[in-house]
């Protein structure tokens, strides 16, 4: 019996409707989500091949720990080539709600989609049964009918994993749905739409097999008790509760005495105190809605929901009866984040309906809404940015791109108005590949490329656009975030990073002492710098940095969330807030019968970081990652001009300490510190001779 | 109920100061004085609450801890509530808003290193209205023991209190930008 | 609070003062402070009829939809601790089938009606442990009978030959057939779920204490 992997993958031939079960066990080396589909793609995508072509697949694939129980183990990776930067090389979406635990109930750790259909399809796995099915009928549907049709048309309960009108229209901004909002993007859409892929359908009735199934247990309640705060492993409530020696007003600890989930069924659900060691109230910690839209969403909260098994409730889940009335939509959806504003920030004003404050919130529903049912993807708040950027100054560029017909036929005045029907306006010219509006969903990368001649350099590098670097990926928790080494784990990717590991540090709430202490006794000395106040690069920021990233491909590829982990820090006092950095692996060998020790497990992450170099080094065709791809956009640098790098109340970096930065960076991975790419022995190390054997067949191992 | 009348003093105290601190609220000398338990006089009261902290303190007692406050002094259960938690919730019962603001802003830019936000002290415990704190940072300038304390404003007109001592002007401004503007937008 | 260890005779009495008190369900029933306390919800959430309170033998379980987020520990854990795989489509307490567009499936008018793709309510099914329990009836081979101890109605598996009736003859369809042993699974009463439910939307209330809150 196989613990853990489910021991199969799924190949699904569009091209020719057929599916093949093949053995996965010879995956497991790579752990399984980002790991298994990174290889994958690296084994049967050549270099060189356009996201378009046919030849290009899409790779969902889990791990040992998904849905094991584990807390926030309801995660899956799904790679495939980008359509939206530069090089179309190697991205991964991260897509959370219920797939990834029904596709493992199925029965597999990867599956395949691979080849095009000429018409609509879409499939439905129950197990071992797979059938492609006629989608004819859905095609040109949202998101919420395709899924509402589906489940007719199979069982209820069964998870839909859908594309809208923006994947079918073959926009770069587009991605897929499950759950009415959780969201896989990587212009994952359009690939699925290039396919004539509509959906995928998974209703898993088997079970996963653990070694040791009491030692899981233990550790969940470990976890729950000890470990665990909030969202980001917010650690500490934001109003000081009785129990809590620390407060923090931007921690995602939300709930406390008085708060409440307000338009829950039957009355007001107090989210109350759930101080550490709890299990049964850790679900109340987070209440997203008043995070991310103020106290004017309390009343508005249905309840929490998220992915399964996740105990950190991190959707808020909104009942805005007045949407209905006044903007003829039924306000009802979830999201978090920036999901819960996408574009609704291109309003100059908002109508409010009740009180102040409750038309701003409207908006950014109503947007989540329109963006999740056409399956548009909002690329952490890039298609926001380029729309706002061709906006500014009286609508200058937009009067450049579009035809004259094109902008008059656009009421630009219920911007001013705060008519949120603007939206659906905005949107529809968006998805449609005849209206010139389209071309700004291809990505920033692409939009430069194209209007080049009337955008010069400034776009990609500017801080409206917050890109981090002109590849065309957005800056996630970069250098605003623990400066270099928020900003290193930006540039290993070929989209935004979303690596989380730092910024749940950086913000959980805790005093800069108390972080400090813990972080330099696992880094060394001068690892975390303070807020807004940081000095030149060290060894151990550097190793604090690879830290980052290899945990966060480890959570990608075991899964696990890394929104929530690691456990760097614990919301106990008596643990003097030290978290317990063990517990991946303590999972691994409870779940799969292994001996891993938390070295071993980094060492199989960082491994998925080698070949995730290496195929970005071969689809780019140039080994020169410092000067190709690792460049990160010029506001960095330039930002709040009155102040000098390395002084109090800036984050902007600096252009000789960032070389250094790369160089030591490139160092701790082993790559070549000039160029920035892996040499032949570190990809040995790591048992991929393969791949050191096809670089250099193409001349782009170093010399 | 006539089973109260079995509880020893010292339980009784410790009932009402647990029941207080269940209630996230330290309880005060004076009060206590006020409102002896198990029927003693005032001056029973005060020597048992004398034996607080004492070495001699009787065991049922022994989790509780106590707050010097301005105006009197606090009491509440350490083995449910934090000293840090304790300190607000005394200073709230004391009533002196700008003792108040001062205490928490100098610790907030000392410890951790923040602003105090004006919504902080909108939301529970404080419950401070927008009204009371402009009021609040209109007296601090003209009072010597707070001339440390001033005002910052971030780009979204949001605004924080924080002490000169702890941090400088630059830094207070660039944090407040931080966690209320930049931190916001960078979610 | 020391409380004095009551005998199955009194958690019995119990019981039927309290099945007496609520006939058919929480709505309209006069419940006292305590005793919402106790099952974690308002009264105008009792009222509604949002709150299963299901009277088992053993103690009074109790499923708030209210409070329910969707998570499905309830599932993992069913399994966890019965079977120790993970298994959300054999556990004894299923949720994933109500959550998206609530029991009864797909409508049109769907953003009116359970599910995330509605209204957000919805909560699991669970055993109902019924006193005349359908499916302890229909067993062809009386592999079903009452746990001495507990009172739940328990499945002996020697016993069971895996026909299905009884899953069948259950109202809510809540006993399963293992695709692997072909036996047939239901609730034991073991209380995984409620302890590992992270908004305490599930509850186990022992009689004693809704005795002392009744």
């Amino acid at each position: 019996m196989t613990y853990g992997w489910m021991g199969n993958l799924l190949r699904l031939n569009l091209t020719d409707k057929t599916f093949k079960v093949e053995p996965s066990k010879k995956y497991f080396s790579y752990i399984g989500g980002k790991g298994i589909a990174n290889r994958i793609m690296y084994e049967e995508v050549p270099a060189g091949t356009k996201p378009e072509d046919v030849a290009n697949k899409i790779v969902f694939a889990v791990g040992p720990n998904t849905a094991s129980s584990a807390p926030t183990s309801g995660r899956l990776t799904i790679s495939t080539l980008s359509p939206f930067t530069k090089f179309n090389a190697i991205v991964d979406a991260h897509m959370g709600g219920d797939t990834a635990t029904q596709m493992k109930c199925c029965g597999y750790d990867a599956v395949i989609i691979e080849g095009s259909s000429d018409t609509p399809v879409y499939i439905y796995v129950e197990d071992d049964k797979v059938e492609f099915r006629d989608a004819t009928h859905l095609w040109g549907t949202t998101t919420t009918i395709a899924t509402k049709e589906i489940t007719k048309e199979t069982e209820n309960g069964t998870n839909v994993t859908t594309i809208g009108p923006a994947g079918e229209n073959l926009c770069n901004l587009s991605c897929v749905i499950n759950g009415i909002a959780h969201c896989g993007g990587a212009g994952l859409g359009k690939i699925f739409g290039q396919k004539k892929l509509k959906a995928i359908a998974f209703n898993g009735k088997k079970g996963v097999q653990l070694a040791d199934p009491k030692r899981v247990k233990e550790l969940n309640d470990y976890v729950m008790k000890d470990l665990i705060g909030s969202n980001n492993n917010h650690v500490v409530p934001t109003v000081p509760q009785s129990w809590s020696e620390y407060d923090n007003p931007r921690s995602r600890w939300t709930g406390h005495p008085g708060m409440t989930w307000g338009a829950a069924e039957g009355g007001p659900v107090v989210t109350g105190e759930s101080a550490p060691g709890q299990p049964t109230l850790v679900g109340f910690r987070c209440q997203k809605a008043v995070f991310d839209f103020g106290a004017v969403a309390e009343k508005y909260t249905a309840k929490m929901t998220g992915c399964t098994f996740c105990p950190i409730r991190c959707y808020a889940s909104m009942a805005v009866p007045q949407m209905e009335k006044k903007w003829g939509v039924p306000g009802r959806h979830a999201n978090t984040c920036l999901g819960n504003r996408r574009e609704s920030p291109l309003f100059l004003t908002y109508q409010d309906v009740e009180e102040e404050g409750d038309g701003k919130m409207m908006a950014g529903m109503y947007s989540a809404i329109l963006d999740d049912d056409m399956g548009l993807w909002d690329n952490y708040g890039e298609l926001l940015a380029t729309l706002s950027y061709f906006m500014k100054d009286d609508y200058k560029l937009m009067k450049q791109i579009l035809t004259e017909e094109e902008f008059a036929a656009i009421d630009w005045t219920k911007r001013e108005t705060g008519d949120l029907t603007f939206l659906n306006d905005i949107v529809a010219c968006l998805i449609n590949p005849e209206h010139s509006l389209y071309n700004l969903t291809m990505g920033a990368y692409y939009v430069s490329e194209k209007y080049h001649d009337i955008l010069g350099d400034d776009y990609l590098h500017s801080q409206a656009m917050a890109l981090w670097g002109p590849l065309g990926g957005k800056r996630h928790h970069g250098n605003e975030c623990a400066a270099q080494v928020g900003m290193l784990t930006n540039i290993l990717y070929n989209r935004d990073g979303m690596c989380h590991t730092i910024v749940n540090i950086t913000g959980s709430g805790l005093p800069y002492d108390i972080q400090r202490i813990i972080i330099e006794d696992l880094f060394g000395v001068g690892a975390l710098d303070k807020p807004a106040n940081y000095t030149p690069i060290n060894e151990a920021k550097v190793k604090f940095a690879k830290f980052g990233v290899v945990r966060q491909v480890l959570h990608d590829s075991f899964t696990l969330c890394n929104w929530v982990w690691p456990m760097t820090f614990s919301p106990r006092k008596e643990r003097q807030y030290k978290g317990d950095l063990s517990v991946e692996a303590q999972y691994m060998s409870a779940i799969t019968g292994g001996d891993w020790t938390e070295e071993r497990l980094d060492d199989a992450a960082e491994r998925i970081i080698q070949l995730h170099r290496a195929m970005t080094i071969l689809q780019a065709g140039t080994n020169d990652m410092r000067n190709e791809h690792d460049v990160i956009s010029n506001f960095i640098f330039d930002m709040d001009p009155d102040k000098a790098p390395f002084t109090e109340g800036t984050v902007k970096l600096e252009r000789e300490d960032w070389q250094k930065t790369l160089t030591l960076f490139y160092r701790e991975f082993g790559w070549d510190e000039k160029l920035g790419c892996p040499t032949r022995a570190t990809l040995e190390k790591f048992d991929l001779k393969d791949v050191a054997d096809e670089l250099e067949a193409k001349g782009l191992l170093p010399a | 109920m006539s089973e109260q009348n079995v509880l020893t003093n010292a339980q009784a105290l410790y009932q009402c100061l647990r029941s207080n601190t269940e209630k996230q609220r330290v309880t005060g000398h004076k009060w206590l004085l006020n409102h002896p338990v198990n029927g003693l006089n005032k001056e029973e009261m005060q020597a048992l609450l004398l034996t607080i902290g004492a070495a001699d303190v009787p065991s049922e007692l022994q989790f509780i801890s106590v707050i010097k406050g301005r105006k009197d002094i606090w009491y509440f259960d350490e083995s449910i509530m934090t000293n840090q938690y304790a300190k607000i919730a005394a200073l709230i019962e004391e009533k002196d808003i700008l003792h108040t603001i001062a205490v928490v802003a100098r610790n907030d830019s000392a410890l951790y290193p923040r602003p105090a936000e004006f919504q902080k002290f909108k939301n529970p415990p404080f419950y401070f209205t927008e009204d009371e704190l402009l009021g609040a940072q209109a007296r601090f300038a003209l009072e010597e023991q707070y001339a440390d304390i001033d005002v910052v404003q971030a780009s979204n007109g949001g605004k924080g209190f924080y002490s000169k001592k702890f941090l400088s002007p630059v830094y207070a401004q660039a944090l407040i930008e931080k966690y209320l503007v930049d931190d916001p937008e960078n979610p | 609070m020391a409380t004095i260890k009551k005998t199955p005779l009194d958690r019995e009495l119990t019981r039927r003062q309290f099945m007496k008190l609520t006939g058919k369900g929480l709505a309209g029933v006069a419940i006292s402070g305590s005793l919402l306390d106790l099952m974690g919800c308002t009264l105008a959430q009792a009222e509604a009829g949002l709150v299963d309170a299901i009277a088992t033998p053993d103690f009074l379980l109790v499923a708030n939809r209210a409070k329910c987020t969707g998570c499905q520990r309830c599932e993992a854990n069913c399994t966890l601790a019965n079977d120790g795989d993970v298994h959300p489509y054999m556990a004894r307490i299923r949720v994933r089938q109500n959550m998206y567009f609530g029991a009864d499936g797909p409508q049109d008018d769907h953003p009116y009606k359970d599910g995330i793709y509605g209204n957000w309510f919805f909560a699991p099914d669970t055993c109902k442990q019924c006193g005349d329990a359908p499916c302890m009836s229909i067993c062809p081979v009386k592999a079903i009978a009452p746990d001495p101890v507990t009172g739940a109605r328990v499945i002996d598996e020697e016993k069971c030959v895996g026909c299905g009736a009884c899953v069948q003859a259950c109202p809510w369809n809540m006993p399963r057939i293992d695709v692997e042993t072909r036996k047939s699974t239901k609730c034991i009463n073991c209380g995984a779920c409620v302890a590992g439910c992270p908004t305490s939307a599930l509850r186990m209330i022992p009689w004693e204490d809704v005795a002392a809150a009744l």
